[in-house]
């Protein structure tokens, strides 16, 4: 299968640093987005600032550069005007959980009919690497150079509790999962949130013991647990709230409703 | 054959660590870009291209789908 039928080959190689999972999470986007038969003319690719916002600039489809935090403000306005597109959000974790925190919450609360991938790197990578909102307690980063004192910000159960259709994640280090989640997604109405936990080498890793791409690699996937897996083990719903307890990240899908979405309830 | 371009390949190993065959291994050369590009060495064991001899669909896919620059094509699927 060719590996460039919905990304611009003319501007590759791509200007993420050596590793970086933003790239692994492109090849299961396109993986799933071929699997699923949709249109390039027919999708819209909005992105707001970031590394993982770059992405949007790199498909061969109208795509929308948004203000910072601001992406899922646009692309509601967007899928309002053109209620047939079907609206692709790309975004990281600072621009979603950080600035955007609001604009998220509202998004997922309305349940508009968006499609939403969260490239989460677990730092600024853009800018040098800071603290954002979703380190984990006692992980170095620039401007944490003694731990995080923070607790960290569970994206997926934000989206979760808050209303959002469909909210699943995974890691770069499952891509098969990944697909198939991506491509579960683009099939249902409301809002669809997929939570990518991507390998940040140069920085995340770089400050925590895990330089290289293969090290990085390796502790998402042994800091990951499945959700049926905590089931099996006997952990109770507050353990996978609170990503500090188990000291692992909860993978799976979260919430898989049928709510009625935002274009369905304005077009009773 | 599994192929890895030179011209994208950032060097990062992470095909030769999630293959489970172990189909890649770590290349000697530096590349124009300056990046030492993993070697295939062990294809007969490749999941994939046994899949395909059998007539079958491949089924794993790890290297092509985790490899963050899509530098890794297989040109024995046909399309």
């Amino acid at each position: 299968m060719e590996n460039f039928q919905i990304y611009r080959e003319d501007r590759w190689p791509h200007m993420f640093c050596p590793g970086c999972g933003i790239g692994t999470v492109m090849s299961c986007f396109q993986r799933a987005f071929l699997n699923k038969g949709l249109d390039l003319d027919r999708t819209a690719f909005v992105s707001g600032i970031g590394c993982s916002s770059r992405l949007a600039g790199y498909v061969y489809a109208d795509s929308l550069h948004t203000t910072h935090g601001r992406a899922l403000a646009f692309a509601t306005g967007l899928k309002l005007a053109q209620k047939d597109l079907e609206v692709v959000v790309f975004t990281g974790d600072g621009d979603l959980g950080s600035i955007g925190g609001n604009h998220f919450i509202q998004a997922c609360r309305r349940n508009m009919d968006l499609f939403v991938v969260c490239v989460n790197n677990n730092n600024y990578g853009m800018t040098g690497g800071q603290v954002s909102s979703t380190t984990w307690h006692d992980y170095l980063t620039t401007t944490t150079p003694k731990g995080n004192p923070e607790y960290p910000f569970d994206l997926s159960r934000v989206a979760a509790t808050s209303g959002a259709n469909y909210v699943a994640r995974y890691t770069t280090a499952h891509p098969k999962q990944l697909v198939r989640v991506i491509e579960e997604g683009l099939g249902k109405k409301g809002l669809r949130f997929i939570e990518a936990w991507a390998a940040c080498p140069t920085y995340y890793g770089r400050y925590n013991k895990m330089a290289s791409p293969v090290e990085h690699t390796r502790w998402l996937k042994e800091n990951s647990i499945h959700i049926e897996q905590m089931k099996v083990d006997g952990k109770t719903a507050e353990d996978d709230i609170d990503l500090q307890v188990t000291g692992k990240v909860t993978i799976g899908v979260l919430r898989d409703a049928d709510r009625m979405s935002y274009l369905e309830a304005i077009q009773r | 054959m599994k192929i890895i371009n030179k011209d994208y390949c950032k060097g990062c190993q992470i095909c030769v660590e999630v293959c489970p065959k172990k189909v890649y291994s770590e290349g000697t050369e530096i590349s124009d870009m300056g990046y030492l590009v993993p070697l295939v060495t062990n294809y007969d064991k490749c999941i994939d291209h046994n899949q395909i001899k059998k007539g079958k669909k491949p089924i794993c896919e790890l290297c092509i789908l985790s490899c963050p620059d899509q530098a890794i094509i297989d040109d024995s699927y046909g399309d």
